[in-house]
Formats: structure tokens, C-alpha cells, sequence
């Protein structure tokens, strides 16, 4: 079969790192192809070459049996390859049609002029074609939810028709209901011989969606494994390089805890999201919080930690102290870690240093006084403890692959030695080495006595380590289950739709 | 019907502040109560608003200009006498100070795509190059025209400069692709480029347009009193900070409404204090305290407006508020 596209020996540096090395891959029309292997891997490297993000430094690539040398985002969306970056797409500050047409504000139409208003209603027509009727073109993308904006971006990739659509970690940062939109756009593309190129650190959706796996590891093309050779076992020892020895979650099914309750939530009322809401989180406890996106899980999570403030009830720390704002919520020592790091919890613009100390001054200051060397020591204690994949702790957060920023918005609050952590979808992203690190890490946690809230939208990762899940459903609790019940996902998936 | 419900909603707020900063003003200094009042308010706010529609494109595109000042004063000196001596008449004189305005601002531009060095560096180095280009050329006399020249100051001469600085401003800001280019460029440098927008061609082009209004405003400044002096020694700093007042008031007053229009209303609010500090007798020293404080109250109402609108909500809902009670 004639392919359509082909990648040549593809390399890449960025200054000193070399992100990718001679890495060649040819995709054929009608395939969904997996792309996997461990967080700074090359996979985001690979796909925004691709799509004209990033240059190659050498190699070559074929697309439609011509040579193909994208110069930008926007030539390779007119050429026909189409990208859903891995990192937030949308402006905020700008409204949703202008970031629907970004950069093309003037395609489709006759004239060199910017018509707003043929925008908005083209904007308008691809929002319900999409089923994003509710998206109004005129608003601040900012008053949509991570899901809506994700769900512009989407729909943003796929009426330009392309040829070829990359996916990059998108689906792990989305409800069900918005995966299976996802799903549904990838048989399309297949039904209509279009090609998708597919980057998750799920493996069984992986499994589930893809017909063949590309494996890269550290830069480097390691192999490809058509649907008849694909298993678990198989591609996770070839992405790290060694047995995987299958430890993941949880081993005990016991509710293991303290009696003392460390935070407590009253009867949480804000706007229609949440409708009554009560909690308490115990000493010791991994309590999971699950629902759809829309549950006002997300919105519970940022409540307790005094991000937004409810309409009525109240939160209060086990020494009767009401959580009001994140100072006092960080006086306390609770760590909040948000679902959107980018916008919320990172300094993109500042060195790993600075951001895995920049709430820790109080555990380094001698005399009142920072020294540099204690600085560094601490960043590189933390991230070394979860291994960071860095040039070294000086390197630009932003220059991260995105499994790796993770981690350090995760370092920032280990730094500080904070009591309670609040962790909002903590392994998005997060390749499965690690990611049995963070869950290694919990137990570890939970050792020591301090307390963790999880909000996921994996039901595995929720199952496999709360003591305790609460199910959130239109704004109040649908259901509870403990660990020792044992409770299927089947179960778990009931009380949330 | 509908369309003008929504018209009224977008323009009240700006209409109202501004009407009820002059109520202030007329209350309180009863000699400006007069209709000659404020008609001069509304006309000696054209000439700051038409540089602070510059200066919004610098401003949007994240851009920290210092430097129009001196290209205002660049454009008036080289462009008036170049169409002073040419004989062009006052139509010369706009086309000419447009033209020097614009390659002012573009040369800004260039230096900063050249030299890779933040805008506020360059844009300082300019103003100290330009203020000396101006005491060198043409004897370091500045311009002065003849009374013949001077018709930009009233009617209609104020009007048209108003409306053509409008629409060039309009159709550059909402009509082509450069005005969504600095928009994105300035809210989120990385997501524009990222997505294929050319970040440093688009600040620089907002430079050139910043410079090009610099021209236009020069041609009104002489166009109106005839005469534009040298300045040195950071001299046109003060043309510029006022120019950025009038964009942060209207910033701070535009709610749904234009942008552009809501700069000319916050110019008109600048020349209002101006006039109050003078009708109150306030020396000279203190009137850039008092218009820096009223710049800053609007600053504090606008950024926190959300947060009030948000309370307000609350108290509806009948919820507690912790931290006022604090
Ligand atoms: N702009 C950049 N500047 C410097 N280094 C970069 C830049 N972008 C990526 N890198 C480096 O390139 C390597 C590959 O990163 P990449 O983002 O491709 O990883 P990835 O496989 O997508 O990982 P993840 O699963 O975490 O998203 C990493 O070591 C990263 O630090
Ligand atoms: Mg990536």
C-alpha cells in the first residue's frame, strides 16, 4: 500500500539535548497509529514536527508522496496534517472565534478583511457540528471549563478536514463523555482511509484504538508493533527498556487510617455546580473523589483549598481554622496540585529551581536568609526523588516534555513538606514508570500519616488506592465505597451517570 | 430593538463615568458650568486620544513603547518643515508627519527584531536618539507655521483628524489579520507561536502603527498651535505617559463597548482633571500626583471589578463574607 506519510531519520536537538535521534516511521492511509514511551521520550518532539511546530535539525519526511517541509502550524493544517497539542491551545483573554480562526482570520473568505461577523457564525456552525452547541463564539474562551476549551481545539483540528490528525495526550485530560467523542472522530477518519497518529500513556486505550504502536525511548525508534504483536507486557518493556515487574497500585484491601479527621467540608453550596456537599478527610487517607467533569468535582478540589470561595459552608482544618484562601490553606500546609499546571500551578517562564522552592523558603532560610546552595540542593533533592527528566534544575520549565512538568508542579509541594495534598488528576500525562512512582509515593505518604484527596477521572487509579471514593453526580454525592467492599468499575461507573 | 438594548449596554459604562466625572467637576467649580466647557473638553480630548489609539496597539501586543513621545516630536519637526518648505499646505503637512511618524515607529521595530533586545531597552534608546535628531535638524529650532496651517484645532478640521484616526485604528484593529495577530501575540506569546503567528514581525508591526498615530498626532499638535519646540533630556516622556493614562482609562471603562472609543472617553476624562487641577489652582508640581491617583483608582476599580460583581452575587445567595469582616 502507498504510504502516506513517511518519516525519514528524523533528528532534533534543543541546544544541548537531543531530543530525538534518527527516528523514521511511515504511516499508511486508514491506520491509527500509537505513539508510547516513558515522559521526555520525543513523542511531543516527533508529533510537532510533524505539524510544523518545531524544525527538524536533519531528516526528511514524505507526505502524499511528496517531500513535506511545514513551516508552520498553519501550513501544515493546509497541507493537511492536523495537531491537538498535548499543552493548553487556546488564548486565554481572547474570545472563542478568534481563537477558533487564530492565525487564519482571513481564510475562506474573499477578501483581505477580517469579517468578525462571518466568523462568528462560522465559529457558531463548527461548534454544532461538534456538539458544543452551548459554546457561545462571542465569549472569553477563559469562561469555558479545561474540557470546553479542549473540546474548541478539537473541533479547531478536524473542520479543516485533514488528511492526517495527531493526537497528543489529549484524551487523558478528558471525561468519558469527551473521549468518546475523540473515539468516534478517529472511526470516522478511518472509515474515510484518513490516517490518526495517537499519543497516550494509556496502554489499554492504546490497545483498544490503535491498529499499530511505534515505541520510542530516549530519542531514540526503538520498534513497531503491528495489532496482532501488541500487549502490554511487551510494549512496556520495550518503552523502559527492561521487565516491567507489574507493581502498580495498592497491594492490601483494607481502609487503613486515623480517627482524627484533618479536613472537613459542610454543606457546599456554589452557583448550580455544587449542590450541598459534605466531606471529611482523615489522617492517613487516600480519599478518591470521582464523577464526570461537569460533577463539580474540579470546582470541589480548588474549594478546599480556599482557591474559590463556596456560596455557603464552609471548610475547616482539623484545628478549626476555615480555609478561606490558599494562604491560609498553605499555612497549613495543604498542597493543592491542579488539574490545568500550565495556567495554574507553573511558572513556565522560570527555571525548575525556582519553581520546586518557590513555596519552600521557610524550610530553607537560615537566619531569614536564602542561600543559592540550599536552593539548589532542595530542587535537586525533590526532583531527583521523582525523577525528572532535565539538563539540570537551571533548565526552563518550559522546555519540559509535558509528563516531566507534571512532576515538578508535584516536586513543588514535596519541597514544602506539606501536610495534606489535594491532587486534581495528579498523573495526567504521566508515563507508567512513574506513574507507579507518584502511586508508590502516595502509600508513602500515607505512612507518614498525612492525608490526600484524589480527583480522577481514572476509575482504575481510584479504585486501585483510595481507602474511600466518593462519586460526585450534578453537584452532590451519589455514592460512597470503601476499600475493603472492593468495588468494580462497573460499580463506580453506575453512581456517576 | 434588540440591537440597540445591546448598544446601550455595551456604551453605558463609559458614558456614564465620564458623564458623571464632568457632573463632579461642574459641581464643584460652578465657572465650568457652561456648554463651551464642554464642548472644549470633548475637542481638546481628540489630540490624546488619537496617540492612545497608537499606543493601545503597543499595548495589547505586550509591547512597552516610551519611545512615541519622541516620535511625535520627530514627525512634527521633520515633517512639518518638509512640507513647509515644500509649500504642501496642511495636507501635506498630516501626509508628511504620517509618513516620518511611521518610519520612526518602524525603525524601533527593526532595531528590535535586529538586536533581539526587549522593547522597553530599545524604545528608551529611541526616545534619547530622536530628541537629539530634533535639536541637530533645521537649526534645532523645531517647526512654526503660519497662521494659514492652523485649522486641525476646531471644527472640522479636530473632526475629520478623528474620524480618519478612527477608522484607520478600526479597520487596522478589527479588520485585519495584524490586529488578531497582536491580540494573541500579547495575551499568550507561545500559544501564537506555536500557531504560526510570527511574534517578533507582529510586535514590531505594532511599533510602526504606534509610530504611524505618533504622525497623525503630530500633525494635530501642529496643525493646531502652529509651533512645535525641541525637547531633550527624556522631555517627551510626558506625551507619552499621557497617552498610556488615556488607554489604561478607557481600558478601565470600555465594558462591552469599543475600545477605541472608550480611549477618546478616557481622554476626554484626562483633560477634565487637567482642567479641574487648574480651576482649583493646583500648582503644577502636584498635578501629576493627582492624575496618577485618579489613574490608579480606575485601574482598581477595573481589575476588580469581577471580584465585586462576584460578591455582590454571593450576598444574593445569602453567603458569608469572611474576609470583609476581617
Ligand atoms: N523547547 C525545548 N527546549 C529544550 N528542550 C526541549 C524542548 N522541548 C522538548 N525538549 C526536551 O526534549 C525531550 C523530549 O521531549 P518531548 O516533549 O518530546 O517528550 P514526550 O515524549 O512528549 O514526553 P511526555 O510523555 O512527558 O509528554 C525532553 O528531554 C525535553 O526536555
Ligand atoms: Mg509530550
Amino acid at each position: 500500500m502507498e504510504a502516506l506519510l513517511k518519516v525519514e531519520n528524523i533528528s532534533k536537538e534543543f541546544g544541548a539535548t537531543k531530543a530525538l535521534s534518527d527516528v523514521s516511521m511511515t504511516v499508511y492511509p486508514g491506520e491509527v497509529r500509537g505513539l508510547i514511551g516513558e515522559n521526555g521520550s520525543g513523542k511531543s518532539t516527533l508529533s510537532n514536527i510533524i505539524a510544523g511546530i518545531h524544525k527538524m535539525s536533519d531528516g526528511k519526511m514524505m507526505f502524499l508522496g511528496a517531500e513535506y517541509r511545514p513551516e508552520s502550524v498553519l501550513d501544515s493544517r493546509k497541507k493537511g496534517i492536523s495537531l491537538l497539542a498535548q499543552e493548553t491551545g487556546t488564548i486565554a483573554g481572547m474570545t472563542v472565534y478568534e481563537n477558533m480562526f487564530l492565525g487564519e482570520e482571513t481564510a475562506g473568505g474573499k477578501s483581505r478583511f477580517v469579517n468578525a461577523r462571518r466568523l462568528k457564525k462560522a465559529t457558531k456552525e463548527i461548534l454544532a457540528e461538534n456538539g458544543l452547541a452551548h459554546i457561545q463564539p462571542e465569549d472569553n474562551v477563559e469562561r469555558y471549563s479545561f474540557e470546553d476549551r479542549k473540546m474548541i481545539e478539537v473541533a479547531r483540528a478536524v473542520w479543516h478536514d485533514p488528511q492526517i490528525l495527531i493526537i497528543d495526550e489529549t484524551t487523558t485530560a478528558l471525561s468519558h463523555h469527551g473521549r468518546q467523542k475523540i473515539y468516534e472522530i478517529i472511526r470516522q477518519m478511518k472509515k474515510n482511509q484518513k490516517s490518526v497518529i495517537f499519543i497516550s500513556h494509556d496502554l489499554d486505550e492504546i490497545m483498544n484504538v490503535c491498529d499499530s504502536v511505534t515505541v520510542l525511548r530516549d530519542g531514540n525508534y526503538i520498534d513497531t508493533l503491528p495489532h496482532d504483536r501488541m500487549n502490554k507486557d511487551t510494549i512496556r518493556s520495550l518503552m523502559i527498556g527492561r521487565e516491567f515487574d507489574g507493581r502498580y497500585y495498592r497491594p492490601d484491601w483494607v481502609c487503613t487510617h486515623g480517627e482524627q479527621v484533618v479536613l472537613k467540608a459542610e454543606h457546599i453550596v456554589y452557583r448550580n455546580i455544587l449542590k450541598d456537599v459534605s466531606l471529611e478527610l482523615h489522617e492517613g487517607e487516600i480519599l478518591g473523589i470521582g464523577g464526570l467533569t461537569d460533577s463539580g468535582m474540579h470546582e470541589l478540589c480548588k474549594i478546599l483549598f480556599g482557591a474559590i470561595r463556596p456560596d455557603k459552608g464552609r471548610v475547616t482544618y482539623m484545628d478549626n481554622t476555615e480555609i478561606t484562601s490558599p494562604q491560609t490553606a498553605m499555612k497549613k500546609r495543604i498542597a493543592y496540585i491542579p488539574k490545568d499546571r500550565d495556567t495554574e500551578s507553573l511558572f513556565i517562564f522560570a527555571d525548575i529551581k525556582d519553581n520546586i522552592v518557590a513555596s519552600s523558603y521557610d524550610q530553607i532560610k537560615k537566619q531569614g536568609f536564602i542561600f543559592p546552595k540550599s536552593e539548589h540542593e532542595l530542587a535537586e533533592k525533590t526532583a531527583a526523588s521523582l525523577q525528572v527528566k532535565m539538563r539540570d534544575v537551571r533548565q526552563y520549565v518550559g522546555e519540559l516534555s509535558g509528563g516531566n512538568k507534571q512532576k515538578v508542579a508535584i516536586c513543588k509541594w514535596l519541597a514544602n513538606e506539606s501536610q495534606l495534598f489535594l491532587m486534581d488528576c495528579p498523573t495526567r500525562g504521566i508515563d507508567v514508570g512513574v506513574k507507579a512512582n507518584i502511586y508508590l509515593l502516595m502509600q508513602e505518604l500515607k505512612k507518614q500519616g498525612k492525608a490526600i484527596i484524589m480527583v480522577s477521572e481514572e476509575m482504575t487509579e481510584l479504585i486501585g488506592m483510595s481507602d474511600r471514593i466518593l462519586i460526585l453526580k450534578d453537584g452532590e454525592c451519589s455514592g460512597e465505597f470503601l476499600r475493603q467492599d472492593h468495588p468494580s468499575e462497573q460499580e463506580v461507573i453506575q453512581k456517576m451517570l | 430593538m434588540q440591537a440597540a438594548k445591546k448598544y446601550v449596554k455595551n456604551y453605558i459604562v463609559m458614558f456614564l463615568v465620564t458623564a458623571a466625572m464632568i457632573a463632579l467637576l461642574m459641581f464643584f467649580a460652578p465657572a465650568t458650568r457652561s456648554f463651551t466647557t464642554l464642548l472644549s473638553l470633548l475637542k481638546q480630548g481628540i489630540a490624546p486620544a488619537i496617540l492612545g489609539w497608537g499606543v493601545l496597539f503597543n499595548i495589547k501586543a505586550g509591547n512597552w513603547d516610551f519611545g512615541v513621545g519622541a516620535e511625535v516630536l520627530i514627525a512634527a519637526i521633520i515633517g512639518g518643515n518638509i512640507a513647509k518648505m515644500l509649500g504642501m499646505g496642511i495636507a501635506g503637512v498630516i501626509v508628511c508627519c504620517m509618513v516620518v511618524g511611521f518610519a520612526a515607529g518602524t525603525v524601533s521595530g527593526i532595531l528590535y527584531r535586529l538586536l533581539r533586545i526587549p522593547t522597553i531597552i530599545i524604545s528608551i534608546a529611541i526616545m534619547l536618539i530622536y530628541e537629539s535628531i530634533c535639536g541637530i535638524v533645521f537649526g534645532g529650532k523645531g517647526v512654526s507655521l503660519d497662521l494659514s496651517y492652523l485649522v486641525l484645532s476646531h471644527f472640522p478640521g479636530n473632526v475629520l483628524m478623528w474620524i480618519a484616526g478612527f477608522l484607520i485604528a478600526y479597520i487596522l484593529f478589527f479588520k485585519t489579520r495584524i490586529g488578531y495577530n497582536i491580540k494573541a501575540v500579547g495575551s499568550n506569546i507561545k500559544i501564537a507561536e506555536d500557531n504560526g503567528i510570527n511574534v517578533k514581525r507582529t510586535k514590531a508591526l505594532a511599533l510602526s502603527i504606534a509610530g504611524l498615530f505618533a504622525g497623525l498626532y503630530a500633525a494635530v499638535n501642529v496643525g493646531s498651535s502652529g509651533a512645535v519646540r525641541t525637547v531633550s533630556a527624556m522631555g517627551t516622556m510626558g506625551t507619552c505617559f499621557n497617552a498610556m493614562m488615556c488607554v489604561f482609562i478607557g481600558l478601565s471603562i470600555v465594558g462591552g463597548g469599543n475600545i477605541f472609543i472608550a480611549i477618546y472617553f478616557g481622554a476626554v476624562v484626562m483633560q477634565m482633571i487637567q482642567m479641574a487641577l487648574m480651576v482649583f489652582g493646583i500648582p503644577t508640581q502636584y498635578s501629576q500626583v493627582v492624575v496618577a491617583i485618579f489613574v490608579i483608582a480606575f485601574m482598581l476599580f477595573s481589575t476588580n471589578a469581577p471580584e465585586i460583581r462576584e460578591n455582590i452575587r454571593r450576598k444574593r445567595h445569602g453567603g458569608s463574607f469572611p474576609h470583609l469582616a476581617q
